[in-house]
């Protein structure tokens, strides 16, 4: 029965110093780096439009594009609260953790959105006459790091 | 890295090397020299009886009886006990037992067929001395935990009066009592926390299988302080007994196999405790699959479970005590639905493991002062993942939890018949993964208690105090603007405590009060949360300034337990200083405009109401019974109420009890809730319809028993309103179970 004294006190500890903070299942997984966005930017010519954090979610302007063009390059920035600053992401190209820019029409289909790969801009077209809604999303390891709340666009 | 020495590590390796090194030192141990031995009769004809449950409530010791009626308890330290005797059908019997050192004491026990959960107590309350039993407010065993045995414990308990359960899907349900849920309603595993984050969200299920429970208690009062500080609700104890803790006279066990029809569901589960001279085996498995829950307005996509659970223990019983140690697993992957505002279209999967491993050892004493001294140390690994429709991982939760505690049980001593003084240590390593930017923290928790009963005549005191330290470290320090507060060190101190008397007016009666204060710091989740939580379909915002949570209650009631009665009433407030809740701030977050912002406040908070229960034994083959329950919750500075309150709820039903055949009709329902927290929407009224068949018999050897029940026979769609999906879907339609367990 001698065994028996230690043989908790070794099984316990053996369990203890191998289970130390590395160990947590959380924390070894691979670390992966999210885009901290807290509003955003969108810039098409004069006309500018912005949500951010601290304003109530209110979005502030809007776009008005015309049936049957396409606008010039919406240029996309994002608002980053910790650092009280606007920004945008650095495109890696060679890495495998991307962020990538998503825009979305919600609920309609008066416009047609046009995006390229690795750029933090986008053009619309206007398709059919009306008021409707887009949001800008960014995308990472397959699922929205950032949606913003709806932006309004009107297509005359 | 493994093998790097922490100073809790080093904390823990002395204190355990102490206590194990107590438990085995030559000193002056009790030999627990006495027995008892006996035979259970039926009262009326005079036969033996087999399988009936035997408890010595004191030290927690029990038996079965053989079919020929005969049990043996063997190792009980000298002392005075209470010996109750149970078994579905029958009335339970109560008897006071005077053990005496290197005696064996022969005892009868008359056991009277009864269809309630009466109580024969064969002594009288003037005549009591140490032998007081535990009392709890709900306890579910034996045949009365087969007939509720539900999916998940909060389902199991759900119909007791004054209970009800969160829900969000069935797999995550986890049980509310008089409103009070969380960390304000602890449940644990043989008197363990199980280191699940059950508490946290109403996403995370509570990692106990209820199929491998044997007894499930709801304790609440002085007693709760034993178990943690900030129990104002209670405690749910669910007595797996993984390691056996007295001599079992033969090798026994159960297994038990169910079927549902409202989500396809099978499950099947067991458990064997083997004798081997001073030491003894218990092992128990269970294993659950259901497909996605049928309801009254279709089938509700993603919430099918499957669960796999099990755990071995091996114990070593010799005079001196006991030591033992166990391992144990729990597997399960469940889907939380999705489909309305805030929620992923598809819902969410969850994976969620724990493993587990505990040690315990009594030791006995024969000084005046000390009865025994237990040693209680388990480890819990715990990881839950959460992933969207398309396979991507959400977010990730992982736990590692230390918890060490030692307790000196008294002997009577200064006119109190029992005492417990307590230390306890917890460590909590918390981590989270994928999309979410709450820190990683370290938490460490340190408290004393004291625990105190004394008798005068007809008037009982219980009475406990505990206080309580606890420190939490982030990872990193820094100053959020998100969170507008400083992520850093956070050091709580404070005390809790209760003081409940009892007035036994006759035999039957009992009167009692109490007042509690409880004292509950906020968790990492509540100070530093920041990011989505998709299971839950909310963005979360903790509040790093949040003070700790105080607690200040009181309960007033009436027991009765007569010859053809039991009955209970009684009516509550509890008052919080700072009551912690996430608030839905009726916004979409900022940085996830799909999600609303939850943020966690710490506003004062009261909550009042009552409950009654009935049961009365109409004939010797029918009785009835009814309970209902009521709380009303609101913001002290506002009147605004709060949110997730359960409205008035309760039931009314009958037993008939014909050859052995039991069938119970009973009627369930809750009222509107119009009351509403924030954004909260209201719940319309409802009834709903169970009838339970349930028989035993006695067959080759073993105890057969057979539960067929329909619960909402009717189909009515009903909603609760403690559900965060029920503007999805309604509760659970028609639903046809078959459990059948055999004891041997």
């Amino acid at each position: 029965m001698k065994i028996l004294k230690y043989l908790p006190f070794v099984i316990l500890l053996a369990l203890d110093i191998g289970c130390t903070k590395d160990d947590n299942p959380a924390s070894s997984s691979e670390e992966h780096e999210h885009l901290e966005a807290d509003g955003v930017l969108l810039i098409m010519g004069n006309d500018s439009l912005y949500v951010k954090s601290g304003d109530e979610n209110d979005v502030v302007g809007s776009f008005t594009i015309t049936e049957g063009d396409t606008t010039e390059e919406i240029e996309v920035f994002f608002y980053h609260l910790e650092d009280d600053e606007w920004f945008q992401p650095e495109h890696d190209h060679d890495g495998r953790e991307e962020v990538e820019l998503d825009v979305e029409e919600v609920d309609t289909s008066l416009l047609e959105i046009h995006l390229e790969d690795h750029h933090w801009e986008f053009r619309l077209s206007g398709l059919t006459h009306g008021d409707t809604y887009i949001r800008v999303i960014t995308i990472h390891e397959n699922h929205a790091d950032y949606i913003s709340p709806r932006l309004p666009v009107t297509v005359n | 890295m493994p093998g790097k020495f922490t100073g809790f590590t080093l904390y823990v390796t002395l204190l355990l090397h102490i206590s194990v090194s107590l438990t085995f030192a030559k000193t002056q141990a009790t030999a627990r020299s006495g027995a008892i031995e006996g035979v259970v009769i039926h009262a009326e004809t005079g036969e033996p009886l087999g399988m009936v449950n035997l408890l010595l409530h004191e030290i927690d010791a029990g038996t079965s009886s053989h079919l020929n009626g005969e049990f043996h308890l063997y190792r009980i330290p000298p002392g005075n006990y209470t010996l109750s005797a149970t078994r579905l059908g029958f009335r339970e019997n109560s008897q006071l037992v005077k053990v005496s050192k290197n005696d064996t004491v022969s005892i009868k026990i008359l056991l009277t067929p009864s269809l309630l959960s009466l109580r024969d107590v064969e002594f009288s309350v003037e005549n009591q001395d140490e032998g007081i039993r535990h009392d709890p407010v709900t306890d579910l065993g034996g045949g009365d935990l087969q007939r509720e045995l539900g999916t998940t414990i909060a389902e199991t308990v759900s119909e007791e009066a004054g209970i009800s359960q969160r829900s969000m899907g069935p797999a995550p349900a986890r049980p509310v009592l008089r409103g009070l849920g969380g960390d304000r309603l602890l449940i644990v595993e043989d008197g363990r926390p199980t280191g699940d984050l059950s508490s946290t969200s109403a996403d995370h299920a509570v990692a106990i299988d209820p199929m491998t429970a044997g007894e499930i208690e709801v304790i609440r009062g002085p007693e709760t302080f034993v178990y943690g500080s900030g129990a104002l609700g209670g405690v749910v104890n669910v007595k797996r007994d993984a390691i056996v803790t007295n001599p079992p006279h033969r090798a026994q066990g159960r297994a038990t196999l169910e079927g549902e029809s409202v989500n396809s569901g099978l499950s099947g589960g067991g458990e064997l405790i083997v004798p081997a001279g001073d030491f003894a085996l218990r092992v128990d498995g269970s294993l659950r699959v259901a497909s996605d829950m049928n309801t009254p307005e279709g089938k509700l996509d993603n919430t099918s479970i499957t669960t796999l659970n099990g755990s071995m223990g091996v114990s070593y019983l010799p005079e001196w005590g006991y030591a033992g140690i166990a391992v144990s697993g729990y597997n399960t992957e469940y889907g939380i639905p999705g489909g309305f505002v805030g929620a992923h279209p598809n819902g969410i999967d969850i994976q969620m493991e724990r493993q587990n491993v505990a040690f315990i050892s009594r030791r006995y004493f024969s000084q005046s002062y000390l009865k025994h001294v237990d040693i209680d140390y388990s480890f819990a690994r715990y990881y839950h993942a959460e992933f969207e429709s398309s396979g991507s991982l959400g977010m990730e939760f992982g736990v590692l939890s230390h918890q060490l505690g030692v307790q000196l049980h008294t002997a009577p001593h200064l006119g109190f018949s029992r005492g417990v003084i307590g230390v306890e240590i917890r460590t909590r390593d918390y981590a989270t993964g994928g999309l979410t930017f709450t820190p990683s923290t370290n938490e460490t928790q340190s408290s004393v208690f004291l625990y105190e009963r004394r008798e005068w005549s007809r008037f009982h005191i219980n009475a406990a105090a505990r206080v309580e330290l606890k420190n939490i470290t982030p990872d990193e320090q820094y100053f959020s603007r998100t969170l507008n507060g400083n992520i850093e060190d956070r050091n709580f101190s404070g005390w809790s405590g209760s003081i409940a008397g009892e007035y036994y007016i006759d035999r039957i009666h009992r009167l009692g009060v109490n007042f509690t204060r409880t004292f509950r710091p906020p968790g990492v989740e509540e100070l530093f949360s920041l990011g989505p939580h998709l299971a839950a379909y909310s963005y979360e915002k903790g509040n790093p300034v949040l003070s700790p949570e105080t607690g200040a209650g009181s309960e007033v009631y009436l027991r009765i337990h007569g010859t053809r009665t039991n009955a209970r009433s009684a009516i509550f407030v509890n008052y919080i200083n700072g009551y912690i809740f996430p608030q839905n701030t009726g916004k979409f977050s900022s940085r996830r405009a799909d999600l609303y912002e939850y943020r966690y406040k710490g506003l004062d908070a009261v909550m009042f109401g009552g409950e009654l229960s009935v049961d009365l034994q109409v004939t010797d083959a029918w009785s009835l019974f009814t309970s209902g329950s009521y709380v009303q919750g609101e913001l002290v500075e506002t009147g605004t109420p709060l949110p997730q309150i359960p409205p008035l709820s309760g039931k009314l039903g009958s037993t008939f009890n014909v050859n052995g055949w039991s069938t119970t009709m009973e009627l369930l329902g809750a009222s509107q809730q119009n009351r509403l927290g924030e954004f909260e929407t209201p719940t319309a009224g409802w009834l709903r319809l169970d009838v339970t068949l349930q028989y035993q018999h006695i067959w080759y050897g073993m105890l057969h028993s057979i539960v067929l029940a329909s619960e909402n026979l009717t189909d009515s769609p009903y909603r609760s309103h403690l559900s965060r999906i029920k503007v999805v879907m309604p509760e659970p339609g028609r639903n046809i179970k078959l459990i059948y367990r055999v004891y041997f």
